[in-house]
């Protein structure tokens, strides 16, 4: 990984870490009036310090096709997270339903993303094939 | 059109005149081979070297180092890497759309998705070539250059 690069995902991450947290943190204050801990906190930031470098792996998933990089992609950052709450557990008590409610947030996260991308493709693709037709009108009046 | 050719030993510089009656696709295309804005690719067969019709050339390949040119049913090695070649001839009408491949617009067919979500480009003889994740706005975006160039 390059330099700038390397930069590029810190800023990634600091950026979604203050987006996140204070997303979460305004949730929870309107609806469940919660106060966020320390220990909750430190999760999100690993939480999405996971997230944002398992997606920095693309370029080296280039072979792959999407679907398989993005389930790739999702398994690896999965077992992160679980491997993050299982360490965590050796110093705090865990909630009973701390994997499931890790796994339901990082699933829903995924599917929306994978979602937006596929929309994205099919986009793309009626896009480039309108500026294809233009492209090959035009060169055919002009010849 | 006729041409003359006249060797003379006590010219200071090379000359070309044309002369006509009407600018014509073919005197354009003589006078931007004469100014040199046109490169030249030369095609390796059997030893030796053919002049290669860029508008004949559906995309560049390469493999193990060597590059190639396809057309519609021969295969030419040519000379240069991917890099150089697609940078001389962006303004041709080639994108790149890989590592491995430069692709020729004219020829291409359409652009279809596939339930890999992996693009590709069709071309006019049905072959597919995958645009990588990577290429995919950069061929976007050429597709708007070149359409904006023949709008205006």
């Amino acid at each position: 990984m390059t330099k700038s690069r390397l930069k590029e995902m810190l800023t990634v991450i600091c950026i979604s870490y203050t987006i996140i947290s204070l997303g979460t943190t305004l949730f929870d204050r309107l609806f469940y009036d919660g106060r966020d801990d320390f220990s909750s906190l430190l999760f999100k930031f690993i939480c999405t310090t996971i997230a944002v470098s398992i997606l920095y792996t693309h370029p080296l998933l280039e072979r792959l096709s999407p679907l398989a990089m993005i389930v790739l992609q999702y398994i690896g950052a999965m077992l992160l997270v679980f491997l993050t709450i299982w360490i965590s557990s050796f110093f705090e008590k865990l909630h009973a339903n701390s994997y499931i409610g890790a796994f339901r947030s990082f699933t829903i996260i995924y599917i929306i993303g994978a979602i937006a991308y596929y929309v994205g493709l099919h986009l793309d693709v009626l896009k480039q094939n309108r500026l294809l037709e233009e492209i090959q009108s035009s060169q055919n009046k002009l010849l | 059109m006729r041409i003359k050719l006249f060797q003379e030993d006590a010219l200071e510089e090379d000359r070309t005149e044309i002369y006509y009656r009407e600018m014509t696709e073919q005197i354009e295309k003589v006078c931007q081979l004469l100014e040199g804005s046109v490169p030249q690719l030369f095609g390796l067969e059997d030893g030796e070297q053919i002049l290669l019709s860029l508008e004949e050339i559906f995309y560049i390949d390469t493999v193990d180092k060597k590059t190639f040119a396809y057309l519609k049913e021969h295969v030419y090695q040519i000379q240069g890497s991917l890099t150089f070649l697609e940078s001389a001839l962006s303004k041709h009408g080639f994108c790149r759309i890989s590592k491995a491949n430069i692709v020729n617009i004219q020829h291409i067919k359409k652009v279809k998705s596939e339930a890999n979500m992996r693009l590709k480009v069709v071309l006019n003889n049905q072959e597919e070539l995958v645009i990588s994740r990577y290429y995919r706005k950069i061929f976007q975006n050429y597709l708007k250059k070149v359409r904006g160039i023949l709008h205006d």
